[in-house]
């Protein structure tokens, strides 16, 4: 049987226009939900273990994965609580370390950002 | 067996994505409009390029040699539902809410008055939007959510941002010539009830040329702290705050923000001339009356399902009655018959929400597939019954030609693209030998129709 992944990478990411992008910030760590993952439209959210992550050159900031967290871990990058600011590196730096790049689907899971690992 | 997609919009996509990775059948999929992609292409507003990229991976998807598009084909008129369900082994509808919710007020069918889908579908190019009357130099948008933000946005916007998107050069031309200089937001709601998004809101106010007016007090931090405010509204009501008590800057145009207003008429004798609203006591601060001299009201009040020939269909919900996506006839769930995205939870949610709920049906889908007889090459039968009824289909090809023709009018005008919004004129785009490489041997003038 031929089954093949169709992906979902645009081919023009983020339509050549300057965006900021949806963050994942610390009430996901250690919640296990994943449903924001089977909104994203491009496949940028990405999984660590203990929380996910969006790639911030990817989203293309439509806003689905937001209303969908259970414990109210997403927020526009123009709307971090002031304790969350560092988050938004930490969503990038992660992508850049593990190659979070190109759609979720078939990426295998990456080691978390230290500051994430660290979180008791 | 192949399974049959009535609809090509963004949930149709999903489904069909999804049906490619769960399975190997071979997808039909079945378009109203000469053109896929539904409401990414004519309800996504054009100056949203990002969201408009999703285009880009939506053609991965239909592009697939297991897809077949049949484009300008309505299911219900040019083919049953009963033929879809005896040719295919399963048949999933992606019929969307086409229909938008109205006011019931006397002149709302005056020219000039138009629904929100109407006005979209205007300015998207949509093969059956009605032209917008030019000449007035207010207009009225009714309803606080993002589609009331998009129409106003296209209304107020310089006419220049809009060059390097795709809107249709008639559109553009009369954005262009446009006289307007305020454009009014009403809504029935308190500030309370406003269901715009924050980051949507926020863009208003970052438009070149345009000022954003708020009328009435809005309700302080506190008093919404106190009432355990969802996170948007808090946000949203921070953004208008903001904005609050601002003095004009002296630009040409402004957007007005007015709640607790309830629309009274639409006044004209032909053409809308006013219309007129009474404060109803959800927004404080406001005057008692609003009065616009506007000569095109859009009332933005939500979309709606429209009943499909032979579907069951609830006028309570708006939906297609459905168990987790497999369709209810008569108390009992069909075996054969899905429905996804609008058509199946009501019109809410954005792009993207549509992927859970096509993974949603396709589970259902796969979960009990009873065994069926049906014919394996089932686009031989259809076509030969389009062929009967004169009906003329749109292919991949034919949509890959649409592509390239307005790619050459668009850069005509020094513009990347320019949509062709005339369904005659998409028939004969989509048929035009030198673009689709292959060509079409019927012109659209045979054998075809209006």
């Amino acid at each position: 049987m031929d089954i093949r992944p169709a992906a979902m990478t645009p081919a023009q990411p983020r339509g050549g226009v300057e965006l900021v992008a949806y963050v994942v910030t610390a009430p996901c760590i250690d919640s296990n939900d994943r449903s924001c993952i089977d909104q994203c439209p491009v496949d940028c959210i990405y999984q660590g273990s203990r929380m996910v992550y969006i790639n911030p050159d990817e989203c293309i900031e439509c806003g689905a994965c937001e209303p969908v967290c259970p414990v109210d871990a997403i927020f526009n990058e123009f709307d971090l609580p002031a304790q969350a600011h560092h988050y938004a590196e930490i969503n990038a730096e992660f992508c850049a370390a593990s190659g979070a790049t190109g759609g979720a689907i078939g990426f295998r899971g990456g080691s978390d950002h230290p500051a994430v690992a660290a979180t008791p | 067996v192949p399974i049959a997609v009535v609809g090509a919009g963004p949930s149709a996509v999903y489904a069909t994505q999804e049906l490619l990775r769960k399975t190997a059948e071979s997808i039909d999929i079945f378009e109203r409009l000469p053109t896929p992609f539904g409401l990414l292409r004519y309800g996504v507003a054009p100056d949203h390029p990002a969201i408009k990229s999703l285009v880009g991976p939506f053609v991965q998807v239909l592009s697939d040699e297991r897809v077949q598009f049949v484009g300008n084909v309505e299911v219900g008129r040019d083919v049953s539902v009963t033929e879809l369900r005896a040719i295919y082994s399963a048949v999933i509808f992606a019929t969307g809410a086409p229909e938008s919710r109205r006011l019931g007020l006397p002149g709302e069918t005056l020219s000039g008055s138009m629904s929100a889908a109407e006005f979209v579908g205007w300015y998207n190019g949509h093969p059956e939007a009605p032209l917008v009357p030019g000449g007035s130099t207010a207009a009225a948008v009714i309803g606080l959510g993002n589609v009331a933000l998009d129409v106003a946005r296209i209304l107020a916007r310089p006419a220049r941002d809009l060059a390097q998107t795709d809107v249709p050069e008639h559109v553009l031309s009369a954005l262009r010539c446009s006289r307007i200089r305020d454009v009014h937001i009403v809504g029935r709601a308190g500030f309370e009830g406003v269901k715009f998004t924050a980051k949507e809101l926020r863009e208003i106010g970052s438009i070149e040329d345009l000022d954003v007016v708020v009328h009435g007090d809005i309700p302080s931090e506190s008093a919404i702290s106190l009432r355990a405010a969802p996170p948007n509204l808090v946000r949203s009501l921070d953004i208008l705050r903001s904005w609050s008590g601002r003095p004009r800057t002296g630009a040409p145009r402004a957007i007005h923000v007015h709640v607790g207003m309830e629309p009274v008429d639409i006044v004209g004798d032909e053409q809308v001339v006013r219309v007129r609203f009474r404060a109803n006591g959800r927004g404080s601060g406001g005057s008692s009356r609003l009065e616009l001299a506007a000569g095109l009201v859009v009332s933005c009040l939500g979309y709606r399902s429209a009943p499909i020939m032979e579907l069951p269909f609830d006028r309570a919900t708006g939906v297609v009655p459905n168990v987790r996506g497999r369709i209810v006839r008569g108390g009992a769930a069909s075996p054969t018959e899905f429905v996804v995205g609008w058509a199946k939870r009501g019109a809410t949610g954005v792009i993207g929400s549509n992927r859970a709920d096509a993974i949603e049906t396709v589970a259902e889908l796969l979960a009990r597939q009873p065994p069926v007889d049906r014919p394996t090459r089932p686009m031989d039968i259809i076509m030969h019954l389009l062929d009967d009824r004169s009906a003329r289909s749109v292919s991949w090809a034919g949509w890959q030609g649409i592509q390239a023709v307005e790619a050459r009018l668009g850069a005509s005008v020094g513009r990347p693209t320019a949509k062709i919004a005339d369904r005659h004129a998409l028939l004969l785009a989509a048929g035009c030998p030198s673009c689709t490489g292959a060509g079409d041997p019927r012109g659209p003038d045979e054998g075809g129709r209006q």
